[in-house]
């Protein structure tokens, strides 16, 4: 496993401030690239996501989702300590039933994971983002095209550290196919596979600018229609931001809470499914 | 000068006004002319008379005029009746001579032209009165004409009488003519009927009546036909007790029931009381017209003697006690014989047949001779009766004493201490007798009627739930074969409710089968039926539950959209009322009819699923947070009932 010091991280504030200041990058402290891809160990982590959809009108909803990171350390895999705390709202706009969209922001708590790390514990995380969602029926099953955009705002644990702005450009292909039901209702588990790729751009961005590829299957199960848990695996690759030849791994167990309470006035909801009258 | 001539031009023509204007002030001070519509009886017409004022009231005085008001058109093939009356008053009587003329005629349908002018012809009959009164009295020749017209001249006299009248009083002699007949008489100065009245027939010899009068009262009537010759003895000659009457139409039905009670032939129907009444009639008819004028006066004069018997008060009593046991009587009698239940059970059954028979036997031994005791009191004929032999006058044969064949009542009834040889002997013949038979009539057929009653009732009622049980046993035929059929579309828990219906009539039909013959099994027939008619309608609705279930389950469906799948689910809504309805309250009516149903729950249980089904299709758009936070915690099937409005419950026990 490699690990990096504040030396590294002093080395990346002085590429950034290089950068900002247009001046011409000392030779000496140049990225070298490996000759061959280097992949990292991967890290093993831990998601609990709730993901709440609450309606707010006929055609707007409101997204609320807050997903609890974990990630291992030394002695405990994937829940050894806390990694990040998600937050993410937006306002959603049913189109049709097959598509809408959603534009908010994030504010994701980051927490220092970095045993050897003397900058700060607790550094905020700051997005706005946009997305755009289609849905396709497949005999029984769904699919669901996600193009997601971020634009994303971060900063170092160091104290001085300033925030970086940067890009996400992320599309997931997604599919649930009911297992026990002739199609997704209540009292169905379905399985669900997915593959999202997250690109990213910036200034920073130079050699890295795949982010993330995550491969991730799981089980569903719907309560009610109001109601459904899954949990699945994932598996991720990337590129590191400082050296596009050196690729982070991680393993991740993820459970899901998705919840879309209803909280008009029985009057206003209907009729709830006519969305083009 | 000049004002005085002035003033007298005035007067001169003021008279001369009021004179053209009003003529009749100029006759006198008093006397007014008349010309216009009058109704005299009932003949109206157009009246032209003079008369004065007293005290505001019209005195009749003078001429006196009234027609008829038709406009004969020549056109009208119609009958018309015209009439004439003319005469005078004096002092609002008439007074000298008068004329009545009253004819029906028909115009023809040819007309004749005769001098210039069409002439129309006449076929009818025509009645015509003339005769004379002094202050309202008839005197001299009085003559009433009936004659047939045919072409506007008399054809035939088809009746005319002549009457000479002094003061008022028929005298001397009087002639009645008609086609066939002729009839002479004869008064006395005070115009009482004397000696022999005659009738002859014209056309038939040796065919005559004679009546025979002693000062006024009719002693005998001799009718002469052929080789034949009756004498009917009317009344004694000498009798004290008498009572002067007119020769009318009352005379007539005195010696009508008289001759009723003595069996004569003679019923008065023709000969001389016909001719006698017709003339009467006439009389009679001028009489109401001139009394309809002015004061009344009185034509109808000819006199009779009758005996009379004054009814005492307690006759009186007796009489009317009689006509009422009288009407009773007839009442049951007419009931019994009209009925016509009674009619077809005589045929089989012995005592009925028995019992009717007594019946016609008495109607026809005391009812019929009764009835005519009754009517001779009703017309007050019974004063003219010598009441002595009352019995014997309508009993002319011994009495036959009807008996019920029931020994208990026969032989209690008092008039049994009369009876000789299966007749009646009264102790008396007078009233007293007649009252007796009346109420022992009315006793006797009081009981009849009462026995029969009973029997008929009894016949009834058998007919009756003999019906009432067809339609016991249709009904639950009916039952069973719904409760087999729908054995086989319904889910099990259903039933088994099914089934214990089946039971529950079964027993029902077994406890009425041990029950005795009395009128409360025919009321627990009645019963049964209706209660077999509601328990069918509950296995109907106990069939319909699953697909009432089912329409409650999709109702309580709502579709609403998942954002995560992108789809639309059926989401169920108020779960804790569907719950309560498929847990706790059709669970709970399905035990009540598997354990505890009862006839008069029956239709209840109905009502309550009925309503519940209705009730639970509207909560689903209701507001019910209230209601479901309430079923949280409640479980008792009755409460929650109440909780969902349901009016009718299914009750626990009786």
């Amino acid at each position: 496993m490699i690990h990096r010091g504040p030396q590294y991280l002093k080395i990346i504030l002085f590429l950034m401030l290089a950068c900002f200041s247009t001046s011409i990058v000392a030779q000496e402290d140049a990225v070298v690239l490996p000759s061959e891809s280097e992949f990292k160990d991967p890290v093993t982590k831990y998601w609990i996501n709730t993901y709440g959809n609450i309606r707010i009108s006929k055609r707007l909803f409101w997204v609320a989702q807050t997903h609890f990171r974990f990630e291992e350390t030394e002695d405990t895999p994937f829940v050894g300590q806390i990694g990040q705390i998600y937050n993410r709202h937006a306002i959603g706009y049913i189109y049709s039933k097959k598509f809408n969209v959603s534009l908010g922001g994030v504010l994701r708590l980051n927490y220092n994971t970095s045993s050897s790390s003397e900058g700060r514990n607790l550094v905020p995380e700051w997005r706005i983002w946009h997305q755009y969602q289609f849905a396709m029926p497949i005999s029984s099953a769904m699919i669901y095209h996600r193009i997601r955009i971020e634009h994303r705002w971060t900063q170092g644990f160091a104290e001085d550290s300033k925030y970086i702005f940067r890009n996400r450009w992320r599309y997931m292909f997604r599919l649930k196919l009911p297992l026990n039901q002739p199609k997704l209702k209540p009292k169905a588990f379905y399985i669900a596979p997915e593959a999202e790729l997250i690109m990213q751009s910036g200034k920073q961005v130079v050699d890295s600018p795949l982010e993330d590829l995550r491969l991730h299957t799981s089980i569903g199960y719907i309560i009610t229609p109001r109601l459904t848990v899954a949990a699945g695996l994932m598996y991720s690759q990337g590129q590191t931001l400082d050296n596009g030849g050196i690729y982070k791994q991680s393993w991740t167990l993820r459970t899901h809470v998705y919840f879309s309470p209803d909280f008009r006035k029985v009057k206003n909801k209907l009729p709830s499914i006519h969305l083009t009258d | 000068m000049r004002s005085i001539f002035y003033n007298k031009s005035i007067v001169i023509t003021c008279f001369l006004v009021v004179s053209i204007v009003f003529p009749e002030a100029v006759f006198g001070q008093n006397f007014f002319k008349y010309k216009g519509p009058m109704k005299v009886a009932q003949y109206d017409g157009v009246a032209n008379y003079i008369y004065k004022l007293k005290e505001k009231d019209t005195i009749f005085e003078g001429a006196f005029q009234i027609k008829d008001d038709n406009n004969l058109s020549p056109l009208a093939q119609k009958r018309n009746r015209s009439f004439l009356f003319t005469g005078t008053f004096k002092g609002n009587l008439p007074h000298g001579n008068w004329q009545f003329t009253i004819g029906e005629f028909q115009p023809k349908a040819t007309t004749t032209l005769v001098d210039y002018q069409y002439v129309i012809e006449l076929d009818g009959i025509q009645q015509k009165v003339l005769g004379k009164l002094d202050n309202g009295k008839p005197i001299g020749e009085w003559t009433v004409r009936l004659d047939s017209i045919e072409n506007s001249d008399i054809h035939k006299t088809l009746f005319k009488s002549t009457v000479e009248f002094k003061n008022g009083v028929p005298q001397k002699s009087f002639h009645v003519d008609t086609k066939t007949e002729s009839l002479v008489g004869r008064f006395l100065r005070n115009g009482l009927a004397h000696d022999q009245w005659t009738l002859y027939y014209n056309d038939e010899v040796d065919k005559e009546e004679h009546w025979y009068f002693d000062s006024g009262l009719l002693t005998k009537i001799e009718t002469h036909s052929g080789i034949d010759h009756t004498v009917i003895d009317i009344y004694k000659k000498n009798k004290t007790n008498t009572k002067t009457i007119n020769l009318d139409k009352q005379y007539i039905e005195i010696l009508k029931s008289f001759s009723n009670a003595t069996s004569t032939d003679n019923n008065f129907e023709q000969g001389i009381s016909q001719l006698l009444l017709k003339n009467d009639q006439y009389y009679t008819e001028i009489e109401d017209i001139l009394s309809s004028i002015g004061d009344s006066v009185v034509l109808s004069t000819f006199k009779v003697k009758v005996p009379y018997y004054p009814i005492a008060s307690n006759e009186e009593k007796r009489l009317n006690k009689i006509v009422n046991y009288f009407s009773k009587s007839k009442k049951m009698s007419d009931t019994i014989l009209n009925d016509t239940q009674l009619n077809i059970l005589k045929l089989s059954d012995e005592e009925t047949a028995t019992w009717y028979k007594s019946v016609e036997s008495i109607t026809k031994e005391y009812l019929e001779p009764m009835q005519k005791v009754v009517n001779s009191h009703q017309q007050n004929l019974m004063q003219y009766r010598d009441r002595k032999d009352l019995v014997d006058q309508f009993w002319r044969e011994d009495i036959p004493l009807v008996l019920t064949g029931n020994s208990s009542f026969d032989d209690k009834q008092s008039i049994r201490e009369y009876s000789k040889n299966g007749y009646i002997v009264l102790k008396t013949t007078d009233l007293e007798g007649v009252y007796q038979i009346a109420k022992y009539t009315e006793s006797i057929l009081d009981f009849l009627y009462k026995q029969l009653h009973k029997k008929v009732s009894k016949e009834r009622r058998q007919k009756e739930i003999i019906s009432i049980e067809e339609k016991l046993i249709v009904t639950t035929k009916r039952l069973k074969k719904q409760i087999d059929s729908l054995q086989e579309i319904v889910p099990s828990k259903h039933k088994k409710a099914l089934n214990s219906l089946a039971v529950f009539a079964d027993d029902k039909l077994s406890v009425y089968s041990n029950m005795e013959e009395t009128t409360k099994k025919l009321e627990e027939a009645k019963r049964l039926t209706k209660c077999f008619t509601q328990v069918k309608n509950l296995t109907t609705q106990i069939a319909k539950l699953p697909e009432q279930k089912e329409e409650i389950k999709q109702k309580y469906i709502d579709p609403i959209w998942n954002p995560f799948t992108s789809t639309i689910m059926d989401e169920e809504i108020k779960k804790r009322i569907v719950d309560a309805y498929t847990r706790i309250l059709v669970p709970y009516a399905l035990e009540q009819v598997e354990t505890n149903l009862k006839c008069n729950t029956v239709e209840d249980t109905t009502t309550t699923l009925q309503e519940l089904f209705v009730r639970m299709i509207a909560l689903r758009d209701e507001d019910t947070s209230k209601i479901e936070r309430k079923l949280r915690k409640e479980k008792d099937p009755i409460e929650i009932l109440k909780l969902f409005g349901i009016s009718t419950i299914i009750k626990e026990k009786e």
